[in-house]
């Protein structure tokens, strides 16, 4: 394996985590999956579809967010939005986020 | 011809459970649009629905994705022995029953061409089977861990406490036992399942029939049997111990197996010897000189004692697992 292959490796480990995260953080509002895509890569969340969409039904079958279909416009799309469940997930990793944050900040400063 | 996108989301959602499908379909339709909707204007169509496709992935990897679980016949605790056990039963196999096959055309006197047909159908018909058996019994052997696993490791659900933990578990069956447990039911039942007779039904005197038609009509039987304690014995080899359903189905097999046997010797209704090989057992004056009743007598305490012997020795070693 080449220096980049491994870096990519770690890399996609290191952000998958945060996905979960990212998309709980995004959904206070209701969105269908592709533009909550949309809203994650603006907000420099870089995510594939693939990885998304399945982790959105994952997450509501766990009970931290509720869909419903919305069939008003042209295209029927599923919305999801968090419950209160969701809403105490994400405070808590929110929290645990921040903690792994300041922790790596100071450990990476000191080399 | 259904569009590109029919015919991926049904790629995928074909793989899924059905409750989900609809559902799934429906959504991931919509994102496809979607994506395809918001490429740039002078994007040619079929282009973005192609590289919409193509970010989605292969169909069964975003099936898998859905599912949330990768499916496999046999995991990766498994794989390794289910290779070597394979990898030995393939070496010795096809080629027992194919020299066996190769000795009983030889004394048929077959053609070169009907022998070298005959031996290689028998051994393809033998790597048939050891690779399907095999694979059946691992595929058990892996769906059926729970009990065993709460045996070798500890409860995974309850609270655990280091002082309990079990002794490293040490095999019950050694490799080369349960190997060659395993080789001699194979064997054995390949020869049932060929599908044509040893010995079949030859004019010519010197090499007959050795078991009467009811007993060939009731191989399918025996091959029954002999099924069940294969897939027990597999099953053996892959957890290195008897747990008592393992020996349940031994049991059920050996019944299948022995029953019949013993019952068609019992009626003198087991070995045909009309047609047996005479002219190794007759002497000159024509006489037989093979005592029929002292050949069955010992067929059947043979027979029995093996019977007995495996089933005591397995539901003990069950017993000691449990």
């Amino acid at each position: 394996m080449t220096t980049e292959e491994t870096l990519a490796t770690h890399g996609q480990e290191l952000r998958r985590g945060t996905v979960v995260l990212a998309a709980l953080a995004s959904l206070g509002e209701p969105r269908y999956g592709y533009a909550l895509l949309q809203h994650l890569a603006r907000a420099g969340i870089e995510v594939e579809g693939n990885t998304l969409y399945p982790l959105l039904r994952r997450l509501e079958k766990q009970g931290l967010l509720v869909s419903e279909w919305n069939t008003d416009e042209s295209r029927p799309r599923k919305f999801y939005a968090l419950t209160t469940e969701g809403r105490g997930v994400l405070t808590a990793l929110t929290q645990e986020w921040s903690a792994l944050n300041t922790a790596l900040t100071r450990l990476t400063a000191r080399g | 011809m259904t569009s590109m996108t029919d015919r991926y989301v049904h790629a995928v959602t074909v793989q899924l459970p059905e409750s989900q499908r609809e559902d799934i379909a429906r959504e991931l339709r919509g994102t496809i649009e979607d994506t395809v909707a918001a490429a740039p204007e002078s994007a040619d169509p079929g282009a973005a629905e192609r590289q919409a496709l193509l970010d989605l992935g292969h169909p069964t990897r975003l099936a898998d994705s859905y599912r949330g679980e990768p499916r496999s016949l046999i995991g990766p605790r498994f794989y390794p022995a289910w290779l070597r056990t394979t990898k030995i039963l393939l070496a010795l196999v096809p080629a027992v029953v194919g020299a066996v096959l190769l000795l009983v055309g030889l004394f048929d006197h077959s053609t070169p061409g009907e022998l070298v047909l005959d031996v290689l159908s028998g051994a393809f018909y033998a790597a048939l089977h050891v690779v399907f058996w095999t694979t059946l019994g691992f595929a058990i052997a892996e769906r059926t861990g729970l009990e065993a696993d709460q045996l070798e490791v500890l409860p995974a659900t309850e609270e655990w406490d280091p002082a309990t933990l079990p002794e490293p578990a040490r095999r019950q069956v050694t490799w080369s036992d349960s190997i060659a447990s395993v080789v001699t039911n194979a064997f054995l039942l390949v020869l049932l399942v060929l599908p044509f007779r040893l010995g079949g039904a030859i004019d010519d005197f010197e090499w007959g029939q050795l078991f009467t038609d009811t007993a060939y009509s009731l191989r399918w039987v025996l091959a029954t049997g002999m099924v069940l304690s294969l897939l027990a014995s597999v099953h053996v080899l892959a957890r290195g111990r008897w747990t008592r359903p393992t020996a349940v189905v031994n049991l059920l097999g050996t019944l299948l197996f022995v029953g019949p046997l013993v019952w068609l010797a019992a009626r003198n209704d087991l070995y045909a010897w009309d047609t047996f090989p005479v002219a190794w057992v007759r002497d000159a004056g024509g006489e037989l000189k093979i005592n029929d009743t002292a050949t069955l007598v010992t067929t059947i305490v043979v027979l029995l004692a093996v019977a007995l012997w495996e089933t005591v020795d397995s539901f003990r070693k069950a017993a000691r697992t449990d």
